[in-house]
């Protein structure tokens, strides 16, 4: 569907992308990595606003740069702030409908869709001058949308907006990815993305760092023992009976009741742990892996 | 239905407040300092005339000097509207309006970054183009036609002005506003300054060229379009013809708008800010 093919891109001396060959399939796929990692200028390449200096990279087959025939089935939301201000929501996502294709006879209907779909009805006819970030951001997802693409890629979405409309957003791509359209999103809100999706593409320095399931990526970095924390107020026991355990590597006590555990196969673990628990009658508080998640995947990916 | 959109796009683009404007004032401009101009002209040489005479020959010879300057006219409103059309509409607001709404047809979208919403959209980009280079074409002729005819009606009295030259320099002005437009809209794809170098263009090279020696003037856009509008009898040795004149200002019109269309179809438009 989305395919690069050592697709490098340059500006000038400054390197965006570098040498990354991947591919992108129905579904949700968080595009991650800090400022300056290559996520804008690679979202960029396949909206067709930028033309790759070196590889290949095509969508549907085709080329994108400039491509009005691939531009029906896409959809885009820039992470730049800049909007169309003197017009009211609704004359922003009408003139976009228009101008994705729709018939003269739909686009009033699917405009009124879209915005209903973002939550900005009520606000729908004040100039988009007016409006907040969080406002902004909706009606932007609204024009991405309203001409129902199959392909959704949006950058940096996530930003500007509330915790609750955080979760509606993630809600709403879910909902596009369980339909069978491919969406793409960018962010730098680690947690909230790993709500969302556990297919990942890790940038960094313009390079491509991982590619797939959170879960499988972390499993594969070996450099890095699991860490799992137990809250117990057997911790001193609890910590002399895991010590037993061939693949645990390490046990520390971090206070009175908490029990740091360093193992290289979580899974082993995890299967045994319960047993051990009901032998020694331990009362476990809580079970945590603190570096199960996708920041300290990606700080270790990182940091090498 | 696209075009219609992108149509409305452009016109609201042009009815901002400062551009619209700048557009009323430019329309206004030739016909105020006209209008001024008349004014004063007529006021000062009647006061000035008529104390002389008064001073040396009494009170009647001044009545009869007054007679006589609505007979005697050193400059005629041929001459008047000549000099104001030449220096003003045409080497002032026509170029000027050009100027301004051809290099905001991109810098627009650019500066407040919503370029990527147009050219993320199913519409061929040379067609997004010409769309905004149309209304500015339309926009450029209108605004030069309002001040055209508001001098006219200044110099000539509404009795009078069809059988002036205000109707010859009407029907050259479209031809003007495309050339120009042409021009700097092509340059608008290519240059993020454009607006600076239209301006070096229009005041400096189009300003003196004419003065050079030698046939420089052929490489004035103006000079061809003085020969289609001639304000004031041109010599007959004069290297622009008006065959010339209408090849040349064809071609600049022809290759301007596709070399425009060619660039922006081919050429990358990401906001500086935004791209990583």
């Amino acid at each position: 569907m989305i395919s690069l093919s050592h697709v490098s891109r340059w500006y000038g001396q400054v390197i965006g992308l570098n040498d990354v060959t991947c591919a992108f399939q129905p579904g949700l796929t968080a595009l991650l990595g800090p400022n300056g990692a290559g996520k804008s200028t690679m979202l960029k390449l396949i909206t067709g606003q930028l033309r790759p200096t070196t590889g290949s990279l095509s969508v549907y087959g085709e080329r994108p740069f400039a491509n009005p025939r691939l531009f029906s089935r896409l959809g885009y939301v820039p992470d730049t702030e800049g909007v169309y201000t003197e017009l009211t929501g609704r004359e922003f996502v009408t003139m976009l409908a228009a101008m994705a294709g729709l018939a003269g006879s739909d686009i009033d209907s699917r405009t009124a869709e879209a915005i209903e779909t973002v939550g900005m009805t009520r606000n729908a006819d004040r100039k988009i001058g007016g409006y907040s970030k969080g406002m902004r951001q909706r009606i932007k997802v609204a024009q991405a949308i309203v001409h129902d693409p199959d392909i959704l890629v949006l950058d940096e979405p996530l930003n500007g907006l509330d915790p609750v409309a955080r979760r509606e957003l993630a809600a709403l791509l879910q909902c596009q990815a369980d339909e069978g359209k491919t969406v793409i999103v960018s962010s730098h809100i680690l947690y909230e993305v790993e709500q969302m999706t556990s297919q990942i593409m890790l940038l960094h320095r313009s390079r491509l760092l991982a590619l797939g399931d959170i879960h499988e990526i972390r499993a594969l970095i070996d450099r890095h023992p699991h860490r799992i924390a137990i809250a117990s107020p057997q911790a001193r026991e609890l910590a002399k009976r895991l010590l037993d355990l061939p693949f645990v590597l390490s046990v520390r006590l971090e206070e009175a009741s908490i029990v740091e555990v360093e193992t290289r196969t979580p899974d082993a673990f995890y299967a045994r742990f319960p047993e051990i628990v009901l032998e020694g009658g331990f009362k476990i508080a809580a079970f945590d892996s603190p570096d199960n998640n996708l920041e300290s995947v990606f700080n270790y990916l990182i940091a090498g | 239905m696209s075009d219609l959109f992108i149509l409305r796009n452009a016109i609201r683009d042009l009815l901002r407040p400062r551009r619209a404007l700048t557009a009323v004032l430019l329309a206004l401009l030739p016909g105020v300092v006209g209008l001024l101009h008349h004014l004063q002209w007529a006021t000062h040489r009647h006061a000035h005339h008529a104390s002389r005479i008064f001073e040396q020959h009494g009170r009647h010879a001044a009545q009869h000097a007054a007679r006589a300057r609505d007979i005697f006219q050193p400059y005629s409103a041929d001459g008047w509207y000549t000099v104001f059309s030449s220096v003003l509409v045409f080497h002032f607001v026509l170029v000027i309006m050009a100027l301004v709404f051809a290099t905001a047809i991109i810098a627009q979208e650019m500066e407040q970054k919503t370029i990527s919403y147009l050219l993320t959209r199913p519409v061929p980009r040379w067609r997004i183009l010409l769309t905004k280079h149309a209304v500015v074409v339309y926009a450029t002729t209108l605004v030069t036609w309002i001040s055209c005819i508001l001098l006219g009606l200044v110099t000539y009295g509404p009795s009078e002005i069809l059988r002036s030259r205000v109707p010859l320099d009407i029907a050259v002005v479209p031809i003007g506003a495309l050339a120009y437009c042409a021009l700097f809209t092509c340059l608008a794809t290519r240059f993020h300054n454009a607006l600076v170098g239209g301006l070096i263009f229009v005041f400096g090279w189009e300003s003196w060229v004419s003065s050079l020696p030698g046939n420089f003037q052929l490489l004035s856009l103006m000079a061809y379009l003085r020969v289609l509008a001639p304000h004031g009898e041109l010599p007959p040795d004069a290297p622009i013809t008006p065959r010339l004149a209408w090849i040349v200002l064809t071609c600049v019109i022809v290759i301007g708008t596709l070399g425009a269309l060619f660039i922006f179809s081919r050429r990358e438009y990401v906001p500086k800010d935004s791209a990583e």
